[in-house]
């Protein structure tokens, strides 16, 4: 029993031995000479290492819960159960300690019942554990306990059910097997991601829509000042009607659901409409709305009379009333959308960092090589889920490569170690070269799309600025005027007689190449296509040309995909990296290569959007008299947020500065006399830093070098937005647009590559044997590739969110899609690859690629959120100078308490003495980390020189019994001799021969045990003698061994056992003789 | 389902359901698939006792290079045939529930060919070999390298062999294993 309690084999033979020695083991006395006296190899199951083997089958019971359960109980039934039962029973009974047997309640029972399917042996024994377990008498549990019991049962029932509807709730798991029987956990880690993205998206859309789109669905708005009471025709009102009556005339049409534009553009999926207004919540509100409402237009009156350009904020309207409003509840639309979209992003951060710091953990352990690579490869390297023969045999070749390669790079490693120093700086330096030349080709690639674009808007501004705005409305007129972006916005252009103007030429042929994109890779469907009108009146010639031109960005950017990674696999060659390394520093130099698009784009927005940002920082600037009240009657803050912006437009042009001191200066004077002292200073202090910029600016010959054009155009911000050069009324839904276009554009360029070119070549190639079409058509299923085209959308994703707020949702759902495009791609299309894709190891390659995207994608949205100023007529941040200032705004109208709390943190004195903190933290767990490192070695050492004392120890124990067991067999045969002779005397005295004693066959003691020699005690092995060329002194047991010690049982290559002496014969010795 | 249902009684299912990481539903289920195997023999007797063959015939177990050697754990008969207990068993061990401890148990009794509780030498080389595939042309110079790699790696007590406890290390830091080791009903 004992030792392989849990072994199958040893059960079986082990059964006699099991029941003579029951009683011994109750003792659990493990050292008994007496019992290994029986069987000598068996020395080794007795050791307390293989005591505790089932206890870490077990550890999951509760600490407490252990067990002082019946072992009278136990014994009782000890010759019912079979060898298993007993093995069960006698692990428990080494372990733990047999406190109180009678202590045996229900509770425990029902855990012992549960704790028996982790126990290794066969459905039957199991049954009668649980059997004997059930009729056993045991202690009902009383009052409290039995209450706790009771909930403890029910709970675990939940459980299991909840488990079960989970499981069949689980999205995809019938998928998820069958890609996992042919392409291994590997690929299904994939798909797996595919997953969570997919939920992640949907958790964050239902975040977004819960805050920011519902109230917007269900709180009544309150109306705004109309336009015509606003004497400015720059006005936040004045602006948004415009946009308002842009958009509402809008119609629907398919062309527009795929290019969210026109009536598309009217709904909530863009930031446009979402409101800038604050949603009362009370039954007062209309009463004090109104009444603020006449006050407000009176006020206006008396402004628009006095000639002076007031404006009615919508920060006064809110904060006019305030002694009525203040007690209400109301719901800050706008505030509660920076405030969610700032969470949205760290929701994300947080669950990539969690998955990451997982992998993390990992790659850490593999880098202090604590990874054991190669067990892990040879123990987890089956996928026992695979259930196709051909899959199977990809699996056996993969694995095979997966060997090869990692006894390639121990090779290597060790080739590595003994390079020279010489070669060492010759392969920095062809790394360095190589790092340069690979930052070169992105570059390179960056410029070539960025020259491409515009060659190609250069190339196709003759094309289309002349005609195409009148076409287009001719096309379309009939529909809607306002039809799309494009269209109102060339008429726009055209309308101002400046068409020539670069930026709106240029502006005008990407949004409808970008259209036109659409159109023709969402199949051409319902024959929409943006440019169709002015297609018809161009020749054949001039058609391909401008289908040439518009698609030339995107050809290059198709082909760089392709071309450029094949470049950085020949280049990585000579870097001479770890073959895992290669594939990592391959495939992150790719994630550049895309990204760097992605790049070029944004800054194409951003310069479409600078000069319109010139315009909003003007018309911020012109009627500043908002940021000025904005001070007066929301916060008693520093003069930072008002000079901010003023500022910053004296650096851009002197003379709108001119204007915007002398109307802050206006407006100072016309607040003097209801303004208290303090805001009295705190206006005169920036009156007073404004002029003195401006003062500096006027000395700056830089003012002077502006242009007639410049000057002019900035002298009169008569318009919501810089329409003369081509910036879309509201730029955050034109680039929300963007998003979505290319996002639905990325998505149906995988559709049509998967079921319109991947397929077909799948299908050539299983149907034809020549070489040539296996070269065209077998693919593999290429896990980096597909990871960086699902990221990529990601990154998008995430990049349009603050623009388009149902964008999460979308790619929830067109992620959902790709799930089975790509198991289309997966299972259909493709072989499984020859790489060996580990799941571990395919995750962390996920997850790092994530976050570096994610990384990336932050950067401009930051900057966005921070820096540009937001449309005057759209989107809940209208009139603000940055969408994050509605964040400080709110801040700085929070408790004074909570301010200098949030301004301490940022002070030197929290600063630096948090700082030391962390440093002193870091450096402990530094210390710690290292004396564990240090005891882990010292524990090894330990346990090498424990494990060879063990193995001395115990062939000297073994040799030690047989030389006894020798003994004993000759003493035996030595009675017997003597038995024999008595009694042949005896016959020879009686002349009787009957021979009573069967057992007793005469044999000649043999003349060499006869020498009489020490016990020869082998000399102590050394560590570094090899002990597989040993035999192993705790022997295996053999198969056919019974209990009774015989000369053949003993093992071979041992010597003949010396004979201890004769006088030292124990009477102990004799017991084992039966 | 109902042809299944009416071969077991209630309080067996709860049994089963007791002893193994599965629900009743999954138990009829696995039931159902044991049945494919041989539908006469398991519809005459629900617990028949299924030669390896036969039993080597599903899907997952066929294509997996170590199938006869589940096979021969998992039988209570310990000659590699199966009933349907032993296939429950089989299952349940293999299944998402079960803990990484159980689940190395039997890995270590599977990898285990000469049953002496002790991975040795020749039962890596056999792992080795299943693994790639025997007719591979993975020489025997990169089998001892790789088995030395593995012992060096391992065996902490540098007995040549790697005993339960180190395995079940090794299985511990393995972040593969644990995916790797199921088969999903």
């Amino acid at each position: 029993m004992s030792g392989g309690k849990d072994r199958r084999s040893r059960a079986s033979k082990t059964q006699g031995w099991e029941e003579a020695g029951g009683e011994f083991y109750q003792e659990s006395y493990p050292a008994d000479l007496e019992g290994m006296q029986r069987d000598p190899s068996k020395i080794a199951t007795l050791l307390p290492s293989k005591q505790t083997r089932n206890a870490t089958t077990r550890r999951v019971r509760p600490a407490q819960g252990q067990d002082t359960k019946g072992g009278t109980r136990r014994r009782a039934s000890f010759s019912t159960v079979a060898r298993r039962g007993s093995q069960y029973h006698e692990m428990q009974v080494a372990t733990l300690p047999d406190l109180s047997e009678n202590l045996i309640n229900e509770e425990r029972t029902w855990e012992e019942i549960r704790e028996i399917k982790s126990m290794p042996v066969p459905m039957a024994q199991k049954r009668e554990m649980k059997a004997q377990l059930q009729n056993a008498t045991k202690l009902r549990l009383q009052g409290f306990e039995q209450i706790k019991w009771r909930r403890r049962k029910a709970w675990q029932s939940f459980r299991s059910k909840w488990g079960e509807y989970q499981t069949k709730l689980e999205l995809w798991r019938m998928s998820l097997k069958t890609i996992e029987g042919n392409f291994g956990t590997g690929v299904v880690a994939y798909f797996l991601f595919l997953r969570w993205l997919v939920f992640l998206n949907l958790l964050l859309f239902l975040l977004i829509f819960a805050f920011v789109v519902l109230p917007h669905l269900v709180l009544r708005e309150p109306t705004d000042l109309p336009c015509d009471l606003v004497t400015d025709p720059t006005s936040v009102q004045c602006c948004s009607e415009s946009y308002e009556n842009v958009t509402r005339t809008a119609q629907f049409s398919v062309l527009d659901l795929i290019q969210g534009t026109g009536f598309v553009e009217g709904t909530l999926l863009f930031y446009g409409m979402y409101t800038n207004q604050i949603y009362g919540y009370s039954p007062m509100e209309d009463r004090a709305y109104h009444t603020a409402r006449q006050l407000r237009m009176s006020a206006a009156a008396a402004a628009a009379i006095n000639g002076s350009t007031v404006e009615t904020s919508r920060l006064l309207e809110s904060d006019l009333p305030d002694p009525e409003r203040q007690t209400i509840l109301y719901y800050d639309l706008p505030l509660v959308y920076v405030i969610i979209i700032a969470i949205y992003y760290i929701i994300t951060l947080v669950a990539i960092m969690r998955a990451v710091v997982r992998q993390f953990k990992d790659r850490i352990a593999e880098g202090e090589g604590l990874f054991y690579q190669y067990c892990n490869l040879v123990f987890g390297g089956w996928d026992f889920c695979i259930h196709n023969q051909k899959s199977a045999d990809i699996k056996h070749r993969a694995l095979h490569n997966e060997i090869k390669s990692l006894l390639y790079q121990k090779r290597f490693e060790h080739e590595r170690n003994n390079r020279s120093r010489e070669f060492m700086l010759k392969l920095i330096a062809i790394r360095m070269l190589v790092n340069l030349v690979v930052f070169v080709i992105l570059l390179l690639a960056a410029i070539t799309i960025y020259v491409l674009f515009n060659v190609s808007l250069a190339e196709l501004e003759p094309n289309f600025t002349p005609s195409h705005p009148v076409s287009f409305s001719e096309g379309i007129g009939n529909r809607t005027l306002y039809m799309s972006w494009p269209s109102s916005w060339s008429v726009f252009s055209s309308a101002s007689q400046r068409g020539a103007i670069s930026f709106a030429s240029t502006i005008t042929p990407l949004l409808s190449s970008i259209s036109d994109e659409v159109g023709a890779d969402g199949g051409g469907s319902g024959g929409f296509n943006a440019t169709d009108p002015t297609m018809e009146r161009l020749s054949l010639e001039e058609k391909l040309r401008v289908l040439f031109y518009e698609f030339l960005p995107y050809l290059a950017i198709v082909c760089m995909n392709l071309v450029v990674p094949q470049l950085f696999n020949y280049l990585v060659q000579y870097e001479k990296y770890s073959p895992l390394f290669v594939i990592k520093i391959s495939l992150f130099r790719t994630v550049f290569l895309r990204l760097s698009s992605l790049a070029v784009l944004l800054s194409r927005f951003y310069f479409l959007i600078t000069p319109m940002n010139v315009t909003q920082k003007l018309l911020l600037n012109a009627s500043s008299e908002q940021g000025v009240e904005q001070i007066l009657t929301t916060t008693l803050a520093p003069s930072t947020t008002t000079a901010m912006p003023v500022t910053t437009t004296t650096t851009i042009s002197s003379t709108s500065t001119t204007q915007a001191a002398a109307s802050l200066v206006s407006t100072v004077a016309y607040q003097l006399p209801e303004a208290n002292a303090s805001l009295v200073a705190n206006l005169t202090a920036t009156t007073i830093s404004v002029l003195g910029t401006l003062l500096l600016d006027r000395q700056s010959p830089v003012a002077e070098a502006q242009t007639q054009q410049q000057q002019q155009q900035q002298q009169l911000p008569t318009q919501c937005y810089d329409e003369q050069n081509g910036a879309p009324q509201c730029w955050e839904t034109f680039v929300g647009q963007q998003f979505y276009k290319l996002f639905i554009v990325d998505f149906a360029t995988h559709f049509l590559v998967t079921f319109f070119v991947n397929f077909p070549r799948a299908l050539f190639a299983r149907h034809s044997s020549s070489r040539l079409a296996k070269f065209i058509g077998e693919q593999e299923f290429e896990l980096s590739k597909h990871v960086l085209d699902v990221i990529y959308s990601q990154t998008l994703c995430w990049l349009g969110t603050f623009y388009a707020p149902f964008l999460p949702a979308i790619a929830a759902l067109l992620t959902f899609l790709m799930f089975y495009i790509k198991k289309f791609a997966c299972l259909v299309n493709s072989n499984p690859s020859a790489i060996l894709y580990r799941a571990s190891r395919s995750k962390s390659l996920f997850m790092s690629t994530l976050l570096i995207s994610f990384t990336l994608a932050l950067v401009p949205v930051v900057y966005a959120l921070a820096e540009i100023v937001p449309s005057r007529s759209c989107g809940p941040f209208r009139g603000l100078p940055s969408v994050w200032d509605r964040a400080i705004a709110a801040f700085m109208k929070m408790p004074q308490f909570f301010q200098n709390v949030i301004f301490y943190f940022g002070t030197a004195s929290f600063a630096i003495p948090c700082f030391v903190v962390l440093t002193f933290f870091i450096y402990y767990y530094y210390a710690v980390s290292t004396a564990n490192r240090h005891m882990v070695q010292v524990l090894k050492q330990q346990l090498v020189l424990e494990g060879h004392d063990k193995q001395f120890l115990l062939s000297r124990l073994s040799l030690f019994i047989k030389q006894q067991q020798e003994y004993q067999k000759r003493m035996m045969r030595q009675a017997a001799e003597q038995q024999q002779q008595q009694q042949q005397q005896q016959q020879y005295q009686q002349q009787h021969s009957v021979s009573s004693n069967t057992a007793n066959n005469v044999i000649p003691p043999p003349s060499a045990y006869q020498q009489q020699q020490p016990p020869v005690v082998p000399p102590p092995r050394t560590n570094s003698q090899s002990q597989a060329s040993e035999p192993t002194p705790a022997l295996p047991p053999r198969a056919d061994r019974d209990s009774k010690p015989s000369s053949r049982d003993r093992p071979k290559d041992l010597p003949p056992p010396p004979i201890p002496a004769s006088g030292s014969s124990s009477t102990g010795n004799t017991t084992g003789a039966n | 389902m109902g042809q299944a249902n009416s071969q077991f009684s209630e309080d067996e299912l709860q049994d089963y359901e007791d002893l193994t990481y599965f629900t009743k539903k999954e138990i009829l289920y696995a039931h159902k698939k044991f049945k494919n195997l041989a539908p006469e023999k398991v519809g005459h007797n629900k617990n028949a006792k299924l030669s390896m063959s036969k039993v080597l015939e599903y899907p997952e177990l066929k294509a997996n290079p170590f199938g006869d050697r589940i096979c021969k754990v998992f039988s209570s008969s310990n000659d590699g045939d199966i009933t349907f207990e032993d296939f429950l068993d089989m299952m349940s061990v293999f299944s998402d529930a079960a803990p990484k401890a159980v689940k190395a148990e039997h890995a270590f009794r599977i990898y285990d060919f000469d049953g002496d509780d002790m991975i040795g030498r020749n039962d890596l080389k056999q792992v080795i070999q299943r693994l790639v595939d025997y007719n591979s042309d993975l020489g025997h110079n990169d089998i001892d390298q790789l088995i030395n790699n593995i012992l060096e790696e391992a065996d902490l007590d540098d007995d040549g062999a790697l005993s339960f406890a180190e395995f079940e290390h090794i299985i511990d830091k393995s972040s593969d294993f644990i995916n790797s080791f199921r088969i999903r009903l």
